[in-house]
């Protein structure tokens, strides 16, 4: 408090009594707070019989110690929204928290790396076996890569891109698709009959072919007939001819087929062809030819389905001389027998 | 409510009576504590002289005549009395020295020098108190409100419904003004 203000605070006291009495009209001071406090003071102060109306208890002595505290109305507003809007809040959070819980703790034992339930051992093997030697059934690589036919002795399962070559049995393999059910395992030397080729019917299986062949557009539409697969086709191997070129070589299992490998692009065959009445061909004897090696191997009896009325695909058991290159009109195949020959 | 009906009403209601005599006479008896003990003692202190007050009114209430006279007059004799009383005992308390001391009721040694600075006090208290009013309002209550009653600038802001920097800056200028006044009376 600066001088100035000192000598006003002594000066504004001390008036005299009219002085006091126009300042206390003009100037007045008491606020409600204020009132109210001194009059509390005033009754706590008064003796109780001042306020005994005919031996009574007067109605300013029944209530004794409370202070009337005046808040203004916007703070008892305000403070009720904060509450609510704390309880909602926290009710928020927790419910959130409890989704997202139950969502963290579902476990995820699904370890198939295909995606399908497919269990198999961690062991990763790889085994060579005589090209008719099916002792085991082995996933290999995709179909993209290709394959000789020297290293390719056993049937392989294509199941998904992600396919690796490990060691599966009959009994833990659980094949995406139909044809994969029921693997068995096939005897290792099989002979296939002289008259196999009395029925041939096309038997396509869904899902055995890569994602990326056409095969379903050359295989003729036509269905099994009732008998059994293995009856219809005999056992032993079916060779379809790709629209790239490239052979997929079924097996014909009792219950069904299994897809085969890939083999060489430039694989040449020649054949003794006799038509059917399914515009399948038979051949007596159909001799393989792979362009890079000298070997030979010829197919004693083997089987083509036409994918339509020119083209056709080759089966064989053996191999001929062919241009694998190309899909051959019946007349071409005729034509080009009679070049190449055995 | 005339001092007579207030008379009547003591024994029949004692807390309408009471009521009135806080509605009429608060800002009165209020005032004169202020005049006598605002400058040197506490807001408590004063309330509690404030109380005392209304508490020896209401238990002498009976000694009251109209006839003898007024109400108005008979609460400011007892509250002139009862500040005096509370200011003796608070500057015993406190042990403070006021020019107070030497006012009209408290026991001076009259000499001329007194008397003269008796009335070079009055003299100039009364030259103050003018110039307060010449002030006007709002200016006249905030100095009176702020340096009379020692309210706050939050509680003169929140009587007159202005804002706080408002009343500190017209506070400031009263100053300045009553300077200005004071001097050029001087």
């Amino acid at each position: 408090m600066d001088r100035e203000e000192k000598i006003l605070y002594e000066n504004l006291h001390g008036f005299d009594d009219k002085t006091v009495m126009t300042i206390a009209v003009e100037y007045p001071a008491l606020y409600r707070a204020a009132r109210e406090r001194i009059m509390k003071l005033c009754v706590h102060k008064t003796p109780v019989s001042f306020f005994k109306v005919n031996n009574t208890k007067s109605d300013m002595q029944t209530v004794t110690g409370t202070e009337i505290y005046h808040r203004p109305l916007w703070r008892k507003y305000m403070s009720s929204v904060a509450a609510i809007l704390l309880i909602a809040i926290g009710a928020g959070c927790m419910m959130y928290a409890g989704r997202n819980a139950n969502i963290n703790i579902t476990p995820n034992n699904n370890n198939n790396m295909f995606g399908a339930g497919i269990a198999r051992t961690t062991e990763s093997t790889s085994i060579e076996q005589p090209e008719k030697s099916f002792s085991k059934i082995y996933l290999i690589e995709p179909l993209s890569s290709s394959a000789t036919i020297s290293d390719v002795s056993f049937m392989e399962c294509p199941v998904s891109e992600t396919v690796a070559v490990t060691d599966i049995t009959a009994e833990t393999v659980q094949p995406e698709t139909e044809i994969f059910t029921d693997c068995e395992f096939i005897p290792e030397d099989i002979e296939i009959p002289d008259n196999s080729a009395d029925i041939i019917q096309e038997y396509v299986p869904e899902n055995s072919i890569p994602d990326n062949s056409i095969l379903d557009e050359e295989i003729p539409t036509e269905q099994p007939t009732t008998e059994e697969p293995a009856s219809i086709i005999g056992a032993g191997d079916w060779y379809c001819l790709e629209s790239n070129g490239t052979f997929i070589k079924y097996h014909f299992y009792e219950n069904g087929v299994i897809c085969g490998e890939n083999l060489e692009k430039d694989m040449t065959y020649s054949a003794d062809f006799n038509i059917r009445e399914d515009d399948s061909l038979t051949f007596s004897r159909l001799t393989f030819n792979h362009s890079e090696s000298t070997k030979t191997e010829v197919i004693k009896n083997g089987r083509i389905c036409f994918c339509d009325d020119e083209n056709f695909v080759i089966i064989w058991d053996d191999t001929q001389d062919f241009d694998i290159f190309s899909r051959y009109d019946f007349h071409e195949a005729f034509n080009q027998e009679s070049e190449t020959g055995s | 409510m005339t001092d007579n009906e207030w008379s009547a009403i003591l024994d029949s209601s004692p807390k309408e009576a009471y009521e009135y005599l806080f509605k009429n006479f608060g800002n009165l008896v209020y005032a004169i504590v202020i005049n006598k003990l605002g400058s040197s003692c506490s807001r408590e202190d004063i309330d509690d002289c404030v109380s005392d007050v209304f508490v020896e009114i209401f238990t002498n209430a009976k000694k009251f005549a109209a006839e003898t006279g007024s109400l108005k007059s008979f609460v400011s004799t007892i509250s002139k009395r009862r500040a005096i009383d509370a200011f003796r005992q608070l500057s015993r308390k406190y042990n403070a020295s006021d020019s107070l001391d030497k006012e009209e009721d408290a026991y001076v040694p009259v000499s001329e020098e007194n008397i003269e600075a008796d009335n070079d006090k009055k003299m100039e208290k009364s030259e103050l108190w003018k110039a307060v009013q010449s002030l006007g309002e709002p200016d006249s209550k905030i100095i009176m409100y702020q340096y009379f009653y020692g309210m706050t600038v939050v509680k003169i802001a929140e009587k007159l419904d202005m804002k706080r920097d408002a009343v500190q800056k017209r506070s400031t200028r009263a100053r300045e003004k009553l300077r200005k006044i004071l001097s050029e009376n001087r």
